[in-house]
């Protein structure tokens, strides 16, 4: 029960006590209340906990996050990342089902 | 800097050829590991993505998850699943809760067999679908079984906050939340087993 699912808002009340936000196509509404006045904006990412708003994401930050995140592909060149997906396609841990469906699938 | 779209912070944390590159480094510097590293997550949720996603099978042998102390649902004394079941059976109560209550078995069964039985028992997504439901029922008395660690007292807290101001004569709650702290300090201070981090959402603690 303690995910927080990651959306944007895409409507605020008058009162701006509730709002509907859009969760990957999905629209719903979400309470406000835990917010400060005028913290939360038309556009911005929100988090959500069981029907209220909790956290506002940086959109900076969370570029930068996804930026950095990614930099370790930058890091190995293309050889390399073939062998990390051919090592780990190989892994023993992943059991014999997943080694079979590989051949089978060539 | 590129203008940030609801699917990356869905999809971009997904993507394999990235998590296969960070697991392959991983297991590159775990061999330089004396010890075994242990990591221990708080919540239950965490539990679930864990197993979900094969991170046992995808990082090395030497770093090991331990499951920690669970989530709210888990952890709650079978007593009061008991009063909520009890409380339920009353005539002309609505028992509302999160929808993560639905199975846990009491006593004398679970919230779902207490329905299965004729009684009111509603499942919702959020506590403030109490107000609408103590509304259209005003005949009726809605029990709120409120359920939920730090992050959710704040919202069963929201409904009390809105009940007394608007004055709603027929909700009554029947709080179960409990605190993390004490049963962290709990197991840093005993250290039976070695754990390396505990991961929350909230924050990290660790130490060398």
């Amino acid at each position: 029960m303690c995910l927080s699912i990651p959306s944007k808002v895409v409507k605020i009340s008058d009162d701006q006590t509730m709002c509907t936000v859009d969760t990957m196509g999905v629209q719903r509404d979400a309470n406000l209340m835990m917010m400060g006045d005028d913290d939360i904006q038309l556009g911005d990412y929100v988090l959500l906990h069981i029907g209220f708003v909790m956290n506002k994401i940086d959109e900076d930050e969370a570029m930068a996050s996804i930026d950095t995140y990614k930099e370790i592909l930058e890091l190995l060149d293309e050889e390399d990342r073939k062998k990390a997906i051919l090592e780990d396609d190989e892994c023993e841990a992943r059991g014999e089902q997943y080694t079979q469906e590989i051949k089978t699938d060539g | 800097m590129a203008e940030l779209e609801l699917k990356n912070l869905y999809d971009d944390f997904r993507d394999g050829d990235t998590i296969k590159a960070y697991a392959r480094i991983i297991a590159e510097d775990a061999k330089k590991l004396k010890n075994p590293i242990n990591i221990m997550e708080v919540c239950g949720g965490h539990t679930h993505t864990i197993m979900k996603f094969g991170l046992p099978q995808l990082l090395p042998d030497n770093v090991n998850f331990i499951h920690g102390p669970g989530c709210p649902v888990c952890i709650m004394p079978k007593e009061r699943i008991d009063h909520a079941y009890v409380l339920s059976m009353q005539a002309d109560v609505i028992l509302v809760t999160l929808g993560d209550m639905i199975k846990v078995p009491g006593s004398n069964g679970s919230l779902q067999d207490a329905r299965a039985k004729g009684a009111d028992v509603r499942f919702v997504y959020s506590p403030m679908e109490c107000l609408k439901i103590a509304e259209d029922n005003p005949s009726k008395t809605v029990i709120f079984f409120a359920i939920g660690f730090e992050t959710t007292t704040p919202m069963t807290a929201v409904l009390v906050e809105e009940t007394i101001k608007l004055k709603v004569p027929n909700i009554l709650f029947h709080i179960n939340h409990v605190t993390v702290p004490e049963v962290m300090v709990e197991l840093i201070d005993s250290r039976d087993v070695h754990v390396d981090s505990y991961n929350n959402r909230i924050r990290c603690i660790s130490w060398a």
